[in-house]
């Protein structure tokens, strides 16, 4: 598993979700209260745009159909989303965010 | 809005289809501007949904699906409605959830009216209940209109009625359903309408589903078979289907949004969603599906005009979508004149449009009654995508009209005394004459044929071509620019009257003429224009220009606000800006935009001053087109200062 560039954190300013296409993958990163958390950008329900979502405390849900992800492990709080999001591990350094893939 | 290429519908404010355009974007317009009501009876009480209702539309993200929610406290009932075109057939989708938000058990029957023109004409439609497949049917010659729906049980109507609407003192269907039942009349024909009810036993505080589709087709035997393939689907399936559809659709790669703001990055998705909901399936691209505007002219803006059209396909290539644009090219290589200008403007199957434009101007002379902007503007934008994607194979296929054929007749319709292009209509439509605006993108297009020339090996071409374009350039400065004014005129009139009126639209001779980057004399015409245009009190925004009675609400103003005129600002300070900080002022421009769109996204062509509310049509898809521009261009300016501040 490699470590590869997602953007400048400036980029990401506390209270924003922002997607970025990386190595051919969608990837969502949530600065929620200053902490980065990565995850798999599109619903495992119906490929909802979740970076469209509504998040309340550690709470995501998608906006098409309402599931809810909690974004700290992906786990599936309420369906109609059967699975899981895939959580990225990530790490800061010089200023830019790198995920693992 | 939604559609498909093929199948366009545009709802108002009370979930009501009032355009439904098939088989051709803006062509055939089967509502024309009457409603298609929605209602519902609860307890013996009846209740359209209008007015009354507190009612929000907006679109699922990244989608073509809308979301709209009613709810009326009084009857203690909520709709949850999903509305879509699916994307691969002509088919209207539309999920009702009810919600029965009451602490008791109801009876609740939902009624769906269908108040058909066929062909835009009252007279001769036909509609059927067939009782086979359960559905209600309107047909007149090649047009097939299927209705038909289930609820989650999978009970099909629970009544349905045919009639006649508009003759004979009869009002239609309609009215018979408000007493709650129908009255199962099965043919009728003439001027007629139908309306089917759906009946759901809702214990208290639960939910129930609606799903009515409508099938479109030009065959009974079509319409018949799209209505057994939604019910082997199911139409959860097929909505699930579009919602992933356009999804991808807009997220192609192409060019990172993520520097924007989350509402205008919204708002630029929106845009292109909507923008494409307006192309035809055969290239033409409309200017706006809303029929609202038939009360005041018996006219629409279901047309494509050139000029709207190049500058939506400038849009599409900027952010990546070149088959959008390559389609609308291909429908200009049809339908330009063999003289080598386009026609005020089209249906979208290439025949002519409605015109007002005289053959005779006001000196009695001849004059050609023409926008050339149009032509200029197709060439200009033609040459971006080119100079973005470098498709010669295509472009060699409409070179020889689109290019060598516009290119000859700009050349020829100069004047010979001046060597300014001569008097054709402006941007406005409103008068002939020589405008700066006009004459700059004239200058702009010779320029980019000079270039097409090159890319060609044709260099004597380029090198005339370059010629004139370096006399048409000096030739506006001479004859259109006032030095005693220090800026540029809106036009000269064939009786040589000259019109000093401050237009926005000469921020076009920057924005898409030969003026860019803007020299001295456009930063003083700019100045002018931000200085007697914007607007300082309600709003904000530009109008179009001095004294514009076009709609105008108040005369404390100059005119409306036009989001068009108004993000021509935004790209002008977009090119203009020497920081970031300087940059802040194009996303100033941006934020507008977005804080007077409607909550579903659209934007119209001008709003009233004092509150935003929309005025004349909406969507405008110019202004859709010059929002995306303008975005793309603050994202351009954005990167080149931020590398030069960071260096």
């Amino acid at each position: 598993m490699t470590y590869l560039k997602v953007s400048s954190i400036d980029m990401i300013p506390p209270e924003s979700v922002k997607s970025f296409r990386i190595d051919g993958k969608e990837v969502m990163v949530i600065n929620n209260k200053g902490k980065l958390f990565c995850l798999q950008a599109r619903c495992t329900h119906a490929g909802a745009p979740l970076a469209e979502g509504r998040i309340e405390d550690d709470i995501l849900t998608c906006p098409w159909h309402g599931s809810k992800f909690r974004i700290t492990d992906g786990e599936v709080i309420n369906g109609p989303a059967k699975k899981g999001l895939q959580v990225y591990k990530n790490i800061i350094k010089d200023d830019f965010l790198y995920i693992e893939l | 809005m939604v559609g498909n290429g093929s199948l366009a519908i545009a709802l108002d404010s009370s979930l009501r289809i009032r355009d439904l355009f098939y088989p051709r974007v803006g062509l055939e317009n089967h509502v024309g501007g009457h409603k298609f009501l929605l209602g519902v009876w609860i307890d013996k009480l009846f209740r359209w949904i209008d007015d009354d209702w507190k009612i929000s539309s907006n679109y699922l993200p990244e989608t073509l699906v809308s979301r709209c929610i009613a709810s009326n406290p009084n009857l203690k009932i909520e709709l949850e409605i999903n509305d879509a075109v699916y994307s691969f057939l002509d088919i209207y989708l539309r999920k009702v959830v009810v919600r029965n938000n009451d602490s008791q058990n109801h009876e609740i029957r939902v009624f769906f009216s269908h108040d058909f023109h066929l062909y835009g004409e009252d007279a001769g439609d036909t509609a059927f209940y067939e009782p086979i497949i359960k559905a209600v049917i309107h047909y007149k010659r090649n047009r097939y209109f299927l209705v038909n729906g289930e609820t989650e049980q999978n009970d099909g109507f629970y009544e349905f009625a045919t009639g006649q609407k508009e003759s004979f003192g009869r009002e239609g269907t309609w009215r018979d359903a408000e007493d709650g039942i129908l009255s199962g009349n099965l043919i009728a024909q003439g001027s007629v309408d139908s309306t089917v009810s759906f009946r759901l036993r809702m214990n208290a505080n639960s939910e129930h589903t609606i799903y009515y589709w409508i099938a479109c087709g030009k065959t009974l035997e079509k319409v018949k078979e799209l209505n057994f393939f939604v019910k082997k689907t199911g139409l959860e399936q097929l909505l699930l289907e579009t919602e992933n559809y356009w999804s991808a659709w807009i997220n192609k790669e192409g060019v990172d949004l993520n520097i924007l703001p989350k509402d205008i990055r919204r708002l630029v998705k929106t845009s292109l969603l909507v923008m494409r909901t307006h192309v035809d399936s055969r290239g033409g691209i409309i200017a706006s599906c809303d029929s609202d505007v038939l009360q005041f002219n018996r006219d629409t803006y279901s047309y494509v005009w050139p000029r709207d059209g190049a500058i939506c396909a400038m849009a599409f290539d900027a952010l990546g979508f070149q088959e959008v644009s390559r389609l609308f090219f291909g429908f200009c290589n049809r339908v330009i004149t063999d003289e080598g200008y386009f026609r005020h403007k089209y249906w979208s199957n290439g025949s002519t449009g409605s015109s007002w434009h005289e053959l005779l101007g006001t000196d009695g002379k001849q004059q050609l009654p023409i926008q050339l902007d149009e032509t200029a503007l197709v060439l200009i934008a033609l040459w971006n995508h080119f100079q973005k994607y470098q498709d010669l194979e295509f472009i060699s296929k409409v070179y020889p009209r689109l290019v060598v054929k516009a290119t000859e007749f700009m050349l020829d319709y100069r004047d010979e005394r001046t060597g300014l292009p001569k008097p054709t209509f402006d941007v406005w439509e409103e008068r002939a004459g020589i405008f700066s605006s006009t004459a700059a993108m004239v200058c702009s297009a010779l320029s980019c044929a000079a270039k097409f020339a090159q890319v060609f090996y044709d260099s004597e071409r380029q090198k005339y071509l370059n010629e004139v374009v370096s006399q048409m350039k000096k030739a506006i400065i001479t004859h259109l620019y006032d030095d005693k004014l220090k800026r540029f005129i809106k036009a000269i009139y064939p009786d040589n009257s000259r019109d000093t009126t401050i237009d926005s639209s000469l921020l076009m001779a920057t924005i898409y003429g030969i003026f860019n980057p803007p020299n001295k004399a456009m930063k003083e015409t700019a100045e002018a224009v931000i200085n007697h245009l914007w607007l300082r009190q309600g709003i904000g925004g530009l109008s179009r220009y001095e004294n514009d009675k076009y709609h105008r609400v108040s005369e404390r103003f100059q005119g409306n606000p036009w989001p068009v005129c108004t993000m021509w600002l935004g790209r002008w300070y977009c090119r203009t800006a020497q920081s970031l900080e300087e940059l802040n002022k194009a996303l100033d421009i941006l934020r507008w935009s977005a804080g007077i769109s409607l909550p579903s996204g659209l934007l119209a062509e001008q709003l009233n001053p004092f509150d935003g509310k929309p005025i004349s049509v909406s969507p405008l898809i110019w202004s859709h087109a010059e929002f995306v521009m303008t975005a793309n261009e603050y994202l351009d300016s954005y990167r080149r200062l931020r590398y030069v501040e960071r260096n």
